[in-house]
């Protein structure tokens, strides 16, 4: 509360306002003053000579006019143009005494002797036309002209010298009082003008220092305000005045050394809470690096479980023998499986997950889900369909290995959780009316089902949704965990609807980020190729029909080999391959065959035969089929399939994937002796030379000492580690020489790891536990000549 | 190109000022009449008021309504055939009635029977609201020479209240042994101005004009009703009757006037500008004038205001029945010159100034001699109020015993000169009545053989054919 009577800027304003009411005032009272001055000289210069004045000339034009009329009466002959005449004489006379009347009291007050003059005059000229109306009216015409010559005419030239002169008169005084009043009222002008810029210069002052210390009070408030905004040091602003704004300050002045007590509490509470994040952040680390670690521990040993199991399988056992390796060999990869399940949730937990955003074939990373789980769903005999939505693009971008990875997850479930009916995944479009368009993937089976209260909690990490089930059905629990981290990650979103008994519809949501197809993955060799589809099931036939078309293919679909025999016109199809569906053994099928083989004579035939019926090698020369397919079609099988039958017969196969059949010379440096004894084995089968180094120092002697197509470089090692001897590789090798591939080959597991592998000039990366697959791969990707310079590309080699 | 198309009259049910006025923009719209046209109008001193109203009120409105300008010449009081003769320039100007048939086969004035019908102008027509008698103020034959603007009949002025006057009635009845009242034959006005005429106390008993210029006007009501139904100028062959006992008698009752007149009454140039002021001082008795005097003697300089009354002019009683004949002498009607730059447009002015809006304002103002010349004039209150209801009876009175003016055939105003001519030189005591009479006869013989008997014999009769006694 401010107490009464002290200054405030209010009162100060008000003071100012009060001070310039009263210099308006008073300026209009002087203005008054010297209005009312003006208007008094002005209206005694109208009443004193102007009015007169124009009476006087007023009375001299009826004066004359009268004379007029008079002079015109004498004119007349005719007695009826006589009395308007003498009505208007009559009318003038009236008017000219009432004007004499109402001038002659200001008019002797100028001008006595004249006026007195005037009105002797005007009297006997009264007389004489009152005299000249007379005669008129009994039409003595020559009385009256007689009249008008000896009386009036001399009367009225006095009336007219007299008016003259008075008239002349008035106008002179007239002047001289209008110059005198005028002189007046510029007097008072300037003396108003002259008070009034005194009384604006007084208030512009007093308002210009009011202002002024106003503002360098706020701009030192703003000074400091900015300063502390800044993070300067608070400097206390200096307080003068007594005023709203001197509070103000000092409320300024408070507030910011409660602030600057209140910093320093958060400074300290904010150092402490750095601490605990660093310390978390370091245990986070160790967590990863420990998991990293455990990791590379863990795929050590299975590297050399696995790579043994491989080698072993490729030995004569008997049945017994063989079904103990199998049942190893699937405790291996469930083993392995769980490891990388805990290594991905560790990543995501961790916020490694890195995605990829490339160019991608939607089909085939649904073709390949759905390979992948084809065969256990027909096991089971379950019937495994695909819908993919016609409008959807053919190629996106984005991650498909995490997409892929998702779609695993829940076809694996949906597999796992069914024991009869069907599997449908199905992928659309989704329009939306606040943003671009998603790609929705939904999973749906006829499974157990799950419980409403049961279906967030199957997102969470190691649940499932009865603690039975990883009993009953095996698993870690952690898919549908991960799938939900990969989605959310992708920028979707992910949810199930099920109830008991009746099945579960899994479904996610992703971008739909289009990409057009690029020149390197139009298949070669297939555009322009002529095809005939026969297939019954209109959606299969469109759906098969537009994949090719995707191909620039030209296609020509009918459903059976009445609408084919429409299509030939009686003549032959000029296709060069023809896709039939059917079941082998099916006599319609055959004579489809053959009706196909009728109407193009030389076509490839290709049979697409129902899920599980696949064909025997015998049956193709039996039946006149070139390649046989099964339903559903993965897009890669179809493409190799048309592209062997339209473009070229591929070579046949060698057991030495590199290029040209020559013996690679290969360095693999692993300390590890199980690690050497598989990577020794696997890479002898495929046909390599492979020399061991055991750790860093030796792989960069046998490096210096000979020359090789490709060394597999571990990277932990004793001494040396694999970075470093990469690093030294890359240094030693001189600009010309041929530049060794190095392919890391490593249980290390993360994100982290492949970066460091890079940087340290590494061209491609293995994950441990290897299989003879992936370095099949690698040979065949790395084993050709080298680049001379650069770094190639480096994929993850998961295949 | 619309108003092209239109007819020349706007509406039928418009009045005939507003057709007048429409009629104007037409001409003006098609190019027939030049927006800037000057109409000139060309008017005797005493009407110019009344064609252009009380301070040019109606030649303001005219030019308002038209965009026409008007311009006015002052003309004086001389025979039309001389003003219209000497004058160029002129497209509407006044003539009297008895001047038509000199002027219209002269070539002089137009024939006006094409922009009548041209124009749809109704002329035709009686009481209570067309023109009165169009048939002696427009018409010559079948064909119409002017446009009725002012009525003029002579009508008989009485001092009322001297007639009113008990001892003057006693006198009278003492001196005649009559009762003093209106006279009804001339001879009876004939005794009441004698009986009036007392010069030495400055009252005079009749004025009429006896000056050369109006000599027949006031000898002619005077011939007419000596016989029943009317004395003829002349007879079948055109041999005049003036020296018959009906010419003399008349002849007589005209000079008798003289000798009860003020002096100077049968000087040259002693018209109505001089009859008029004497009446309105109360000098005279009785007085012969058209129905404007009226106007003079209501207004407020008129020493006789509200004294005096109006009736219709004597008669002769013949076989006990009183012939009263009357006939116009004056009658400025509107003509248009032969020579007229823009006759349709003062054919329209004419319409217009005449027509039953704007005639009352024209009429009924009281510096000007314009007497009625409408039926509708008689019951509209401004000229009421100017003339007073009494001299609008006798006014209305006098129309069916009202004849056609002067000789009505080719040589009238040699006719009427020589008339004029005797009745002044035996007003001036130079011959008696049979005298004049027979001089006179005798002139108008010798113009009757000048201008082809035969031929005048015709304009004769077809002049008779208009004589309706009862209008």
């Amino acid at each position: 509360m401010r107490s009464r009577g002290r200054p405030s800027i209010f009162r100060y304003l008000l003071l100012t306002l009060v001070g310039a009411s009263v210099l308006v005032t008073l300026l209009l009272l002087l203005a008054t003053q010297a209005v009312r001055q003006a208007t008094q000289s002005l209206e005694d210069v109208v009443v004193l000579h102007v009015r007169p004045l124009a009476s006087a000339q007023r009375l001299q034009s009826k004066i004359d006019t009268l004379r007029g009329l008079e002079l015109e009466l004498q004119q007349f002959d005719d007695f009826f143009a006589v009395p308007y005449q003498l009505d208007n004489m009559e009318r003038l006379l009236d008017e000219i005494d009432g004007e004499l009347a109402s001038l002659r009291p200001a008019m002797e007050q100028i001008q006595p002797l004249e006026t007195r003059r005037l009105v002797e005059h005007w009297q006997i000229y009264h007389h004489a036309v009152r005299d000249e109306i007379r005669l008129a009216r009994e039409m003595d015409l020559a009385g009256v002209a007689r009249i008008s010559t000896t009386r009036s005419r001399g009367a009225h030239n006095a009336i007219s010298d007299i008016l003259g002169e008075m008239i002349v008169q008035i106008e002179r005084a007239s002047t001289a009082a209008y110059h005198e009043a005028r002189d007046e009222a510029r007097a008072q002008e300037t003396l108003l003008a002259t008070t009034l810029a005194v009384g604006l210069l007084l208030l512009f002052l007093t308002l210009w220092q009011f202002g002024r210390s106003v503002s360098r009070r706020i701009r030192a408030l703003d000074v400091a305000a900015h300063a502390v905004a800044h993070g300067e040091q608070f400097t206390p602003i200096q307080v003068t005045g007594n005023d709203e704004l001197a509070d103000l300050g000092r409320a300024f002045n408070t507030m910011q050394s409660k602030v600057a007590e209140r910093e320093d509490e958060l400074r300290a509470a904010y150092e402490r809470l750095e601490q605990r994040a660093q310390t978390a952040e370091e245990a986070t680390l160790a967590k990863s690096q420990f998991l990293a670690n455990m990791s590379h521990e863990i795929r050590t040993p299975m590297n050399g479980v696995l790579g043994m199991l491989d080698i072993l399988r490729e030995t004569r056992m008997n049945p017994e023998q063989q079904d103990y390796l199998a049942t190893a060999h699937h405790s291996a990869n469930a083993l392995l499986d769980l490891l990388n399940d805990i290594l991905d949730l560790s990543k995501i937990e961790a916020g490694k997950v890195r995605l990829e955003r490339i160019q991608f074939d939607l089909e085939q990373v649904i073709d390949d889900s759905i390979a992948l789980h084809a065969d256990r769903a027909h096991a089971k005999g379950i019937d495994l369909k695909t819908a993919l939505d016609p409008t959807l693009p053919s190629y996106l971008y984005g991650d498909p290995g995490r997409l892929r990875q998702v779609l695993n997850n829940l076809l694996s479930n949906a597999v796992k959780f069914t024991r009869s009916g069907e599997i449908a995944l199905e992928v659309k479009r989704v329009k939306r009316h606040d943003g671009p368009p998603l790609m929705r993937v939904e999973i749906s089976d006829t499974g157990t089902g799950i419980p409403r209260d049961k279906q967030e909690e199957i997102f969470e990490a190691f649940t499932q949704a009865d603690g039975s089930t990883t009993r009953r059905f095996g698993g870690t629990g952690l898919g549908l965990t991960i799938s939900s981290e990969l989605v959310r990650a992708m920028g979707g979103e992910i949810g199930v609807k099920s109830a008991p008994g009746q099945g579960s519809r899994f479904w996610f949501t992703l971008p739909l980020d289009e990409a057009t197809m690029s020149d390197e993955h139009k298949p070669p060799g297939l555009a322009g190729a002529r095809v005939l589809v026969v297939v019954g099931d209109g959606a299969q036939r469109d759906q098969l029909v537009r994949r090719l078309e995707s191909w620039h293919c030209h296609v020509r679909a009918v459903a059976n080999a009445d609408e084919l025999a429409e299509a030939g016109n009686g003549g032959h199809l000029s296709c060069k391959l023809a896709l039939l569906s059917g079941a082998l053994r099916d006599p319609r099928t055959v004579a489809t065959i053959g009706e196909v083989h009728a109407a193009m004579p030389g076509a490839k035939v290709v049979l697409l035969t129902p899920p599980g019926q696949p064909c025997r090698e015998e049956d193709l020369d039996t039946y006149g089929i070139d390649h046989c397919l099964s339903w559903p079609l993965r897009k890669s099988q179809l493409r190799n399939a048309m592209q062997q039958l339209l473009v070229a017969p591929r070579p046949p196969a060698s057991e030495h994937p590199t290029p040209g059949g020559r013996e690679l010379k290969v360095l693999v440096a692993e300390d590890n002796l199980i690690n050497q004894k598989v990577a020794i084995s696997m890479l002898r089968k495929l046909g390599c030379t492979v020399d061991i180094a055991g750790n860093g120092h030796e792989a960069l002697e046998r490096y210096r000492g000979h020359r090789y197509d490709l060394i597999f470089m571990d990277c932990q090692m004793p001494g040396i580690d694999g970075f470093e001897v990469t690093e030294e590789i890359r240094r030693i090798e001189t600009p010309g020489t041929t530049r060794v591939p190095i392919v890391a080959m490593t249980a290390h597991a993360m994100p982290s790891d492949r970066d460091r592998c890079l940087e340290a000039g590494m061209d491609d990366y293995l994950s441990k536990p290897i299989s003879v697959e992936q370095l099949r791969s690698m040979l065949a990707r790395w084993g050709g000549p080298g680049p001379e310079s650069g770094v190639p590309e480096f994929r993850e080699g998961t295949a | 190109m619309l108003l092209l198309l239109c007819p020349v009259v706007a509406t039928p049910a418009a009045g005939q000022a507003e057709r007048a006025l429409d009629a104007v923009r037409h001409l003006i719209a098609s190019g027939d009449v030049a927006p800037d046209t000057v109409l000139r109008l060309a008017f005797k001193q005493g009407n110019v008021n009344a064609y252009l109203g009380n301070d040019l009120a109606l030649q303001r409105l005219w030019e308002r309504e038209t965009g026409i300008v008007i311009e006015t010449r002052i003309i004086p009081q001389l025979p039309a055939q001389q003003v219209i003769a000497s004058t160029d320039g002129i497209d509407l100007t006044v003539a009297r009635n008895h001047e038509f048939p000199e002027l219209l086969p002269l070539g002089l004035i137009e024939d006006l029977t094409p922009l009548f019908e041209e124009f749809a102008f109704p002329l035709d027509g009686g009481p209570p609201d067309g023109y009165i008698r169009p048939d002696l103020q427009a018409y010559l034959g079948d064909r119409i020479a002017a446009i009725p603007a002012d009525g003029d009949p002579v009508i008989m002025y009485l001092r009322r209240d001297l007639l009113d006057d008990p001892e003057e009635r006693a006198a009278f009845r003492a001196a005649t042994g009559r009762e003093l009242d209106v006279p009804q034959t001339w001879a009876e006005y004939e005794t009441l101005y004698r009986f009036f005429h007392r010069p030495e106390q400055g009252l005079f008993g009749v004025v009429e004009e006896r000056d050369p210029e109006g000599a027949w006007m006031y000898w002619l009501p005077r011939y007419l009703s000596m016989a029943k139904p009317y004395q003829p100028l002349f007879d079948a062959q055109m041999r005049p009757l003036l020296d018959t006992p009906q010419g003399i008698a008349a002849t007589e009752s005209y000079l008798a006037t003289v000798a009860h007149g003020p002096p100077g009454i049968t000087d040259d140039g002693n018209n109505y500008s001089f009859t008029l002021p004497l009446y309105l001082q109360g000098k005279v008795f009785a007085m012969l004038h058209t129905p404007s005097a009226s106007k003079l003697l209501g207004s407020p300089a008129s020493r006789v205001q509200g004294r005096v009354l109006f009736a219709p002019v004597p008669g002769t009683r013949i076989d006990g029945e009183l012939v009263r004949r009357n006939t116009i002498i004056y009658g400025n009607n509107l003509v248009v010159p032969a020579k007229a730059p823009n006759p349709k447009l003062a054919f329209l002015y004419a319409m217009w100034i005449t027509s039953p809006e704007v005639s009352p304002r024209s009429v009924g103002v009281r510096g000007g001699f314009t007497d009625p010349y409408r039926w509708d004039h008689l019951r509209d209150p401004r000229i009421t109020e100017i003339y007073g209801a009494q001299a609008l009876e006798a006014f209305a009175a006098s129309w069916p015993d009202t004849l056609p003016p002067g000789t009505g055939i080719p040589g009238d105003s040699e006719y009427l000169e020589v008339l004029n001519r005797n009745l002044t030189a035996a007003a001036r005591g130079e011959f008696d009545a049979a005298e004049a009479m027979r001089r006179t006869a005798r002139t108008w013989d010798a113009i009757t053989e000048r201008h082809g008997r035969a031929a005048q014999v015709r304009h004769w009769k077809t002049f008779q054919s208009n004589f309706r006694v009862g209008g």
